[in-house]
């Protein structure tokens, strides 16, 4: 699986991010994008032909690995981080956006200040804090959505040792056993743990931009009385 | 084993920012650690599974009894630990980095707040010249790409370096409790569905035990680096509280601060008073007409003093006459300046106004904080000690010079930026004679904007 190339997108949606934002695409990248690929790909990667079947019925286990595991926890985190981190490109998009604009009208003769624009620090006002604030909000959203549909799905998030399985072509019910049972467990929480992590940090950012835009209003409406 | 490229190059950037024994520490993390882990112990531990043979044919014992001998393949922890013991210096990294965007900022608003200068003073040729040295100064620096080991940096540096051997040890204890320190070829199985007790074989049992002593060992060199490094931090500060004491024998707050101030490039005020922010303005004594000869490397400090308000106070002044007789140079400085940010503090007439006096309190308060610890803490370790000796030297040997030079200064009249700033200057010019240490005082000196 190759992370590079969202690595090289939200790398540029850094410099305009907050610095708990920074932190987040930090988290984001180490404890969860590296951990993926280095580790917890080549624990899950033997996961179907080990996962053996106290029977000889031809087919059987292949059906209870499909009944047990409908989609694997490792393509499942894959979807997670992807649709964790789009929000941020809507934030990419729009900076970009604003700078063509700037460019547009500098190049129509309009009279802009050209240090501005070269400087590239874009604060985050007016439209781009809509935006910003809007990415975090999904950004949780999504971490939610994802966070509830693995406990859903495998009925919570410890991986069990022994399943009992009676889909046909199983004959009566039959043991199946998991293979790195333990270890499988180990990851999920850790990356239950990051993914909650990430999610308060999320809210922290949204709570500061919120509180930021709160205190800017009155400061405002005073000077201008 | 997959893409180690992101931490790399992450860890690249700590390498900067890091000291001697840091670099050397990332070093064998990167070489002895993770290269090791990607092309050699992965392989080993490749076929764990699938050659965990068990003398049975209950399906399903083997995985069973496999999960029971290995909670989690030790390639995983050693993953787990790296990236854990890597986390430490991160969080460093960061604040390095802020720092130095902070330090930069300053910099950029002591440029802007001299040309402003510039621009106002033009009548006064003398102060014109002195602000357009500056400026120019200021804009031949060039830009700091490694933030100076002071002060909190250096508080978060040596929490990075504890935190990072808490987690070694937390590791290295880890996986002795989880395997030992040897692999034993046979395993003995209890486990349902196992029948009764069944004998199970790990796979390449000597050599994953070499590569286990092999990581514990690097694991083991790690730590003592950081042990190194932390008792390399430790001993400095303490030779340079031993170096200052014998030197004046005066009361250990000012020797420290006046030492501290004529041994750091960049210009500090010893001593600053965070609860002295505004002490009341009638009690200063009425500027005696004294002419006096300030510390070689108050200078700086008093050039600071000036350009922020009309007159030195006249503490200072008084101060610093009493104290010039009686006191090496350095010290008479640090008595004054604690006077001067006690003074100056408070506010008072002249080029600043009053709108101006609260955020500039502030400000001083927190510059004279930041700046004491910065004095305060041991310095960076592996940032040109060299040119800090240098500075010391050249301060304490035209020391004499500075004195007369704004003696002479000071004479011409209460006109207090003009005269106190020449001889900042000519302080100023001495310390920037070494290069490293000129962004530091210009920094400072920015903050005072």
């Amino acid at each position: 699986m190759d992370w590079g190339a969202l690595h090289t997108i939200l790398g540029g949606v850094n410099k305009h991010s907050t610095s708990i934002g920074k932190i987040w695409l930090t988290v984001l990248f180490i404890f969860r994008i590296m951990i993926l690929v280095v580790a917890a790909e080549r624990v899950w990667g033997d996961e179907q032909q080990d996962f053996v079947c106290n029977t000889l019925q031809p087919g059987c286990r292949n059906v209870c690995y499909d009944h047990f595991f409908p989609i694997s926890h490792i393509r499942l985190w894959a979807l997670q981080l992807i649709f964790v981190s789009t929000p941020a490109l809507l934030v990419a998009m729009h900076v970009a956006y604003t700078r063509h604009e700037k460019k547009r009208r500098f190049r129509n003769g309009e009279k802009i200040d050209i240090e501005e624009l070269k400087n590239e620090k874009i604060h985050i006002r007016g439209p781009l804090w809509w935006t910003y604030t809007s990415s975090i909000f999904f950004r949780i959203i999504f971490e939610a959505v994802f966070m509830y549909v693995f406990y859903y799905m495998y009925d919570g998030y410890q991986m069990p040792r022994l399943v009992k399985c009676n889909a046909w072509p199983c004959p009566n019910t039959v043991d199946c056993f998991v293979s790195r049972p333990t270890e499988k467990t180990t990851f999920t929480i850790f990356m239950l743990a990051v993914s909650g992590i990430c999610m308060m940090l999320n809210l922290a950012e949204f709570c500061y931009l919120v509180i930021k835009i709160c205190m800017k209003e009155p400061r405002k409406t005073t000077v201008l009385k | 084993m997959g893409d180690w490229n992101l931490l790399g190059s992450i860890l690249e950037e700590v390498h900067i920012h890091s000291t001697i024994v840091g670099k050397i520490w990332l070093t064998i993390l990167f070489i002895f650690r993770m290269l090791v882990l990607g092309v050699a112990a992965e392989d080993v531990w490749d076929d764990e599974q699938s050659e965990f043979i068990c003398n049975t044919e209950q399906p399903g014992c083997s995985n069973i009894c496999y999960d029971k001998a290995f909670p989690i393949s030790l390639i995983r922890y050693w993953v787990l630990q790296i990236i854990f013991v890597s986390s430490p210096s991160l969080v460093y990294m960061g604040h390095a980095l802020y720092r130095l965007r902070a330090l930069e900022k300053e910099r950029q608003k002591r440029k802007a707040h001299l040309r402003a200068q510039l621009e106002d003073l033009e009548p006064m040729p003398e102060e014109h010249r002195r602000v357009e040295r500056e400026l120019r100064k200021l804009e031949e620096q060039k830009k700091v790409n490694k933030a100076p080991l002071r002060g909190s940096l250096l508080r978060t540096y040596v929490l990075h370096i504890l935190t990072r051997s808490v987690v070694e040890v937390g590791f290295m204890i880890g996986q002795y409790l989880l395997y030992g320190f040897h692999m034993s070829p046979l395993y003995k199985c209890t486990r349902a569905p196992c029948p009764n007790t069944v004998d199970c074989f790990v796979s390449r049992p000597t050599e994953k035990t070499i590569f286990m002593v092999f990581m514990n060992s690097i694991a083991a060199v790690s730590l003592f680096l950081n042990i190194l490094e932390i008792a390399h931090l430790g001993l400095k500060k303490i030779q340079k509280s031993l170096y200052g004491r014998p030197r004046r024998p005066v009361a250990p707050a000012e020797e420290e601060a006046s030492l501290y101030n004529s041994k750091k490039s960049s210009v500090v005020p010893p001593a600053c008073l965070p609860s002295d922010v505004s002490p009341p303005r009638p009690a200063t004594a009425p500027p005696p007409p004294l002419p006096h000869a300030p510390a070689p490397s108050g200078p700086p400090l008093r050039q600071h003093r000036g350009e922020l308000r009309g007159a030195p106070p006249p503490r200072q002044r008084h101060s610093a006459a009493q104290h010039h007789g009686q006191q090496p140079p350095p010290s008479s400085s640090s008595e004054e300046a604690p006077r001067a940010a006690a003074a100056g503090a408070g506010g008072t007439p002249g080029p600043v106004t009053a709108s101006r006096r609260a955020p500039r309190k502030h400000s001083r308060v927190s510059i004279c904080r930041d700046l004491e610890e910065e004095r305060g803490d041991s310095p960076d370790s592996g940032h040109c000690p060299g040119t800090r000796k240098s500075s010391f030297l050249s301060r304490v040997l035209t020391g004499s010079r500075a004195g007369s030079d704004s003696e002479s200064a000071d004479s011409r009249g209460g006109s207090g930026p003009g005269s106190v700033s020449v001889s900042g200057s000519e302080g100023k010019r001495r310390e920037e004679s070494s290069p490293p240490s000129s962004p530091p005082p210009a920094a400072a000196m920015g903050r005072r904007v």
